[in-house]
């Protein structure tokens, strides 16, 4: 086998020497060969070890072409789903929430930054603080996030002051929201009115997450 | 036939476990003759196919604002109308807080 680049072996010149003894070729019997040939794959359909592209797709099974079907199908979907989860957890991340502080003999609602651990993808819940500034004796707060009930979310003063304050996971978007202080009705002065058409009751709004 | 009676089973619970978790949430804010009607109200938008928190929040505000009776059967009814325009306006495909913000929207 040890043969240089450009000379032939002794193999090779034996087979050279092999076919120069064979009858020479009749062009006419070749073209022969290879028209009956061709006519023969025309004519034979089915499916052969060598064809480069087999005509797979009209013999494939129906029950094959539906689970194909299906199969891109769940695809398509998972796909879409994972963006959809993917814009989803970036919106949530993105929530920027603006700090308000109450002044005095005002109530006012500060709005915190959400954290990750209290959120989940599904209700996006944001910790909300809401601050009421006054001599009472008992605040609440009632909203569309608390059933209006206004036994579910008292607020706390801070001791040896005038501040009230209660956190609540609010989902993010718009709510209307009014303390009871002292079971009074009691608007947040320097939050957005809420118009009432239905009970002529104004209340107090608020956008939580982002605009 | 027997295989279809766990269906239908499932089909009378669904509804009448949804219309208890609204009467509880009701609870007793509401007097007898009002929580009948907005009852029957949140059933008629369940059955359409809207948003029913809305009209129980709306029934419980206008509870701790003290409304009237009449007036939380009128606030839940025209909520229930709103909801329904919002619905049509926000065609083909609006989710639950959509239809319920287009109903506010129409306020």
């Amino acid at each position: 086998m040890a043969e240089r680049r450009g000379e032939p072996g002794e193999i090779v010149e034996r087979a050279v020497e092999a076919l120069r003894s064979q009858p020479p070729t009749d062009g006419d019997a070749v073209a022969q060969i290879v028209a009956s040939a061709a006519r023969a794959r025309a004519e034979d359909s089915s499916p052969n070890d060598d064809d480069l592209f087999p005509a797979v797709a009209a013999r494939r099974p129906s029950w094959l072409r539906v689970a194909s079907f299906a199969a891109a199908v769940a695809g398509i979907l998972l796909l879409g789903f994972g963006l959809w989860r993917s814009i989803q957890r970036q919106g949530t991340r993105d929530t920027v929430l603006t700090a308000t502080r109450s002044a005095v003999g005002s109530a006012s609602p500060v709005f915190r930054a959400a954290s990750a651990p209290h959120e989940s993808a599904d209700a996006a819940l944001v910790p909300t603080q809401f601050v009421f500034d006054g001599r009472a004796r008992h605040v609440a707060l009632v909203g569309d996030f608390n059933n209006w009930d206004d036994h579910a979310t008292p607020l706390e003063r801070e001791p040896g002051s005038s501040l009230w304050s209660v956190t609540v996971p609010i989902q993010r978007g718009r709510h209307i929201y009014a303390f009871l202080v002292d079971s009074t009705w009691t608007v947040d002065r320097r939050a957005p009115v809420a118009r009432d058409p239905d009970f002529g009751v104004t209340g107090s709004v608020i956008i939580v997450g982002r605009p | 036939m027997r295989s279809r009676l766990p269906l239908a089973v499932v089909a009378v619970a669904i509804p009448v476990a949804l219309s208890a978790q609204d009467t509880a949430r009701l609870g007793s804010r509401l007097d007898s003759a009002t929580q009948t009607v907005v009852l029957r109200t949140v059933e008629s938008a369940r059955t359409r196919g809207l948003p029913v928190e809305p009209l129980v929040d709306k029934a419980l505000e206008g509870a701790t604002k003290r409304a009237t009776g009449a007036r939380i059967q009128a606030a839940v009814s025209a909520l229930l109308r709103r909801l329904e325009l919002a619905r049509d306006a926000l065609a083909p495909n609006p989710g639950p807080r959509d239809i319920a913000a287009g109903a506010d929207a129409l306020a």
